[in-house]
């Protein structure tokens, strides 16, 4: 079974290869100008960076809220209750 | 059955905020479509541009006025200023808040104004959405934006409406907020790319 998985993914990796050069994948490839090639390479980073960061940002904001939530008690107690040494102390 | 410091009895479940308004979290998820929008036509666009033969703006076509727009891009800019300071004050129940919002919706409204009149000499200079490459790429990305500006523009008016009744909350302000810095952060972008 493991064997035919790495022939799978053998072939699948040289089929890959030799199609990308047969059907020029790349756009830019054919273009003879060097600042058209720049601008294919600069909006590929540019539409793959933003999503990213996006998402991430959104995730890392999310995180640190809910992580602030849960270290928040349970049920709010008035300040004067918490300076007190009874059950809602802060040392508790 | 005894109750609790806050004389709730005991047993019932404390209510938590949720992390983020439904609003808030559908005008995020909006907005993050609406980036990826204008990434893909700005993206479009520098490709285009850089495949030009000839150079960039290509001879023959009206140059786009850039002075004219730094100060209404200035506007703009100011616009998502005033509306911050009226959120800070909307959070402090100030009543300068609603002069604050005015003060920004007529900024976003003279950026609309400013926009059209630009628009009505290009197209009496010969650029036109069919004139060519420029005039196809420009009415394409900085009318979208404006399309933005006005559906913003009508946001922020609602949003002065309420306020103006009294009704006005914090989660229809904070949606409202995030569309019009939308709004005021994307046109920068487009104002270096198209316009220098």
């Amino acid at each position: 079974m493991i064997h035919l998985a790495r022939t799978c993914v053998t072939v699948g990796a040289v089929a890959v290869v030799w199609a990308a050069d047969l059907a020029h994948a790349c756009p830019s490839c054919a273009s003879p100008l060097e600042e058209n090639r720049q601008a294919f390479v600069d909006t590929t980073v540019f539409l793959t960076v933003v999503p990213l960061m996006m998402i991430g940002g959104f995730i890392w904001w999310l995180r640190r809220k809910t992580r602030e939530i849960n270290d928040a008690p349970e049920i709010a107690v008035p300040e004067e209750l918490l300076r007190d040494e009874g059950p809602f102390s802060k040392g508790r | 059955m005894p109750d609790d410091a806050l004389g709730r009895p005991f047993g019932v479940p404390a209510r938590r905020e949720p992390v983020l308004p439904n609003g808030v979290l559908g005008m995020l998820i909006f907005v993050a479509t609406e980036v990826m929008f204008f990434s893909g036509l700005i993206s479009a666009f520098v490709i285009g541009k850089s495949n030009a033969i000839g150079g960039w703006p290509p001879p023959g076509q009206p140059r786009l006025p850039i002075e004219e727009t730094a100060l209404n891009t200035a506007a703009l800019l100011a616009s998502g200023v005033a509306l911050y300071f009226a959120n800070r004050a909307f959070k402090r129940g100030d009543a300068k808040t609603k002069r604050l919002l005015l003060i920004s919706i007529a900024l976003g409204g003279f950026f609309v104004v400013f926009q059209g009149a630009e628009w009505v000499a290009l197209i009496g200079e010969g650029l036109t959405l069919t004139s060519g490459q420029l005039g196809g790429f420009f009415y394409l990305l900085v009318g979208t934006h404006a399309v933005h500006v006005v559906a913003g523009f009508i946001i922020l008016l609602y949003t002065y409406r309420k306020l103006s009744h009294d009704d006005l909350d914090r989660f229809t302000f904070w949606p409202a907020q995030i569309f019009w810095y939308f709004v005021v952060g994307v046109w920068p972008v487009l104002y270096w790319q198209v316009y220098l």
